[in-house]
């Protein structure tokens, strides 16, 4: 047992610690306030507290627990609401009140509930660390597999169907003498990466139903991607969106610290929308982690592991992960702070030198693997992150080092926020390197993608070139053909790659939907040259019926879509014809 | 519960003072942002806040700031509550 010897802070510095591990927690003082230790020296332990440290003395006593910063893993995570350090809030909702009272203790799993629990294996049968042995059915969406914990293997003495809690021993395996009993629920420190058979390459699209991602920058399975943007881009929404849409298995939204009422909205929103695909509510697919931004600035560290931790636990079931940290800019300013507590040398901006390999060692477990364990098994877990640059400057370092990192640039723009288009998702600072990767699965979706794709940039593009020549001399002084670059580069903006979150049907579309709005709009720019090419004036052209219609193709329901796009094929064709030239 | 305000630690030296901040020895008993009493040396009374305490130091910093601080004459007393 030790005692404190210094209070800073977050910061306290422990005597009489020998013996104790780097990151093994400990209680600290009277009330058993959570810290992690960071560092030793002789007999005095560096310790960063979890929770606050108000009114604690020299003097009070420290107590290691002999164990390091893990997370529960079993039935109940899915539609748990957590905070940094894995404590259930709905558990202490009911115990505390609204505020955390420090030193609190509300176990991630519940306790009392019991499971049914479906043995995949009998007795006789060898099993070996990730082994399924057996399912619960957590929610309608999501059969929760129960897998032998690493380092456990050998022959299954007794496995029986039934009723059971997560403490209680569903099965027992012998090996070498010795008998194991299985649980339904697991630990795993959380700065440790979960094993796996063999990484793969990221592939597929995870649909996001938002057009400029799944389209244009699309984001594979196993792929990690950054967000980065200035205030009043609709950064929030972008992510509440993709927490909400994503057609993954689950999705995990970690709120590090973050506004709290923007954390309370998409809570809210989880407990009443329901998912497109399968009708369901959206809780029964989501787990949430909230670390807003009055909690303990050290437990933003905390919530983030502790998130990459249960995505791998259920990639390891064989699911695909979505995990969405907003914001990882905040996660910085907390290792910045500790940094300066610690009196470490700052590096860029006051952040510490190790901000890259920290911020890495959080987006590479982010990949496609093979599962350990049988059945043979593929999982995923995509990771998406938020950046918060001061001033929407991308060139400061959390952006800088996450770029180095990500494959997948979503960079939210100012001036498009302020001219009220959202997703304000700059076409021409984002980019995504996972356009091989699902290339294959978006010719099954809508054949020609890569080429209907290219063609848009290549017309968003040449439009940002003509932008300066049309501030000078006006939009009519141009030539008609760059006149009608104009008009497509204006219907893709507008009519392709605004999406509202905030509507009934455009808030979610389906990718084979988008891929017929483009190659409508494209349709429109073919037809629409020939006309130009046999003399027609621009005018006749912007002027067509055609123009409105597709306008609103956003506002036709997903199903529907097919047919309509059929009937607007049908009347440009008839209405959009070039004159017959006089021979 | 503390019932603090019948408990007072009177008369700890300060050793060095820079800015709005005193470092004074170290204070045992004395909690992380209890709020302390600073007695300068012209009587004046002055609000502070313990912002690191330690077995080696306390340092408090001074709400509102301090112009001139006469290190033999000035004490902190610690009152047992914090904000």
């Amino acid at each position: 047992m030790g005692k404190i010897w210094r209070v800073s802070g977050p910061l306290v510095i422990a005597d009489g610690m020998k013996g104790s591990q780097v990151y093994e927690i400990v209680e600290i003082g009277e009330e058993g306030i959570v810290g992690e230790i960071i560092g030793l020296e002789g007999n005095k332990a560096v310790i960063q507290a979890h929770e606050d440290t108000l009114g604690l003395k020299t003097g009070e006593r420290v107590r290691g627990t002999g164990r390091i910063l893990s997370a529960e893993l079993g039935p109940g995570l899915v539609g748990a609401i957590y905070d940094g350090l894995q404590k259930s809030l709905l558990t202490l909702i009911e115990d505390t009140g609204s505020f955390i009272k420090r030193g609190a203790k509300a176990p991630a799993l519940p306790r009392d509930k019991k499971w049914h629990f479906t043995p995949k294996v009998k007795a006789g049968d060898q099993v070996s660390e990730g082994d399924i042995i057996g399912t619960v059915p957590e929610t309608e969406l999501i059969e929760h597999r129960i897998m032998v914990p690493m380092g456990i293997k050998g022959t299954v003495k007794e496995i029986r169907e039934g009723d059971y809690t997560v403490e209680e021993p569903v099965a027992r395996v012998g090996h070498d003498g010795e008998i194991k009993s299985l649980l339904l629920m697991q630990e795993w420190p959380v700065r440790k990466p979960r094993p796996y058979k063999q990484r793969l390459d990221p592939s597929g699209l995870l649909t996001t139903g938002m057009r400029i991602l799944d389209y244009m920058f699309p984001l594979a399975l196993g792929g990690k991607a950054s967000i980065p943007g200035g205030f009043g881009t609709g950064k929030t929404v972008a992510l509440q969106q993709l927490a909400r849409w994503a057609q993954t298995h689950l999705n995990i939204y970690v709120g590090c610290g973050e506004r709290g009422n923007e954390m309370a909205d998409v809570l809210y929103s989880f407990r009443q929308l329901k998912d497109p695909n399968t009708g369901r509510l959206l809780q029964e697919k989501e787990i949430f982690i909230a670390n807003t931004s009055n909690m303990p600035v050290v437990a933003r560290e905390a919530s983030i592991f502790v998130g990459i931790t249960m995505a791998e636990y259920f990639r390891d079931m064989g699911y695909d992960v979505l995990l969405v940290a907003d914001s990882t800019s905040r996660w910085a300013e907390a290792m910045r702070e500790m940094g300066g507590r610690l009196e470490e040398m700052p590096g860029e901006e006051g952040f510490p030198s190790y901000l890259g390999s920290r911020l890495s060692s959080f987006y590479e477990r982010a990949g496609m693997v093979e599962c350990v364990g049988s059945p043979d098994r593929r999982g995923s877990v995509t990771v998406a992150g938020a950046v918060s640059p001061p001033g929407a400057d991308f060139s400061e370092p959390v952006t800088q080092n996450t770029l180095r990192i990500v494959d997948a640039l979503y960079a939210l723009d100012v001036s498009l926020a302020n001219k009220r288009h959202f997703p304000a998702i700059s076409w021409l600072t984002s980019y995504s390197l996972y356009v091989d990767a699902v290339k294959d699965w978006w010719d099954k979706v809508d054949l020609g993608w890569e080429d209907t794709r290219a063609t848009a940039l290549k017309v968003l593009q040449q439009e940002a070139e003509l932008e300066e020549i049309v501030r000078l001399v006006g939009p009519e002084a141009l030539p008609e053909g760059d006149k009608l670059l104009l008009l497509i580069a204006r219907m893709i903006r507008e009519d392709f790659l605004q999406q509202s979150a905030y509507h009934e049907v455009d808030t979610y579309c389906m990718p084979k939907k988008a891929g017929l709005m483009l190659k409508t709009i494209i349709k429109f720019y073919d037809l629409a040259q020939e006309m130009l090419n046999s003399g027609v004036g621009i005018e006749k052209i912007r002027s067509s019926p055609v123009v409105y219609r597709i306008s609103r193709m956003k506002d036709v329901p997903n199903e529907d879509f097919e047919q309509r796009a059929k009937e607007l094929w049908l009347e440009m064709e008839e209405s959009l014809v070039a004159r017959k030239r006089v021979a | 519960m503390d019932f603090s305000s019948l408990y007072v630690k009177e008369g700890k030296a300060i050793s060095k003072a820079k800015g709005a901040l005193l470092i004074a020895e170290s204070i045992p008993g004395i909690k992380f942002n209890e709020i302390v009493d600073v007695q300068l040396s012209n009587g004046e009374v002055k609000s502070g806040q313990a912002i690191d305490i330690s077995e080696e130091a306390t340092i408090v910093q001074v709400f509102g700031g301090v112009s001139e601080v006469d290190l033999i004459g000035s004490k902190i007393r610690c009152k047992g509550e914090t904000l």
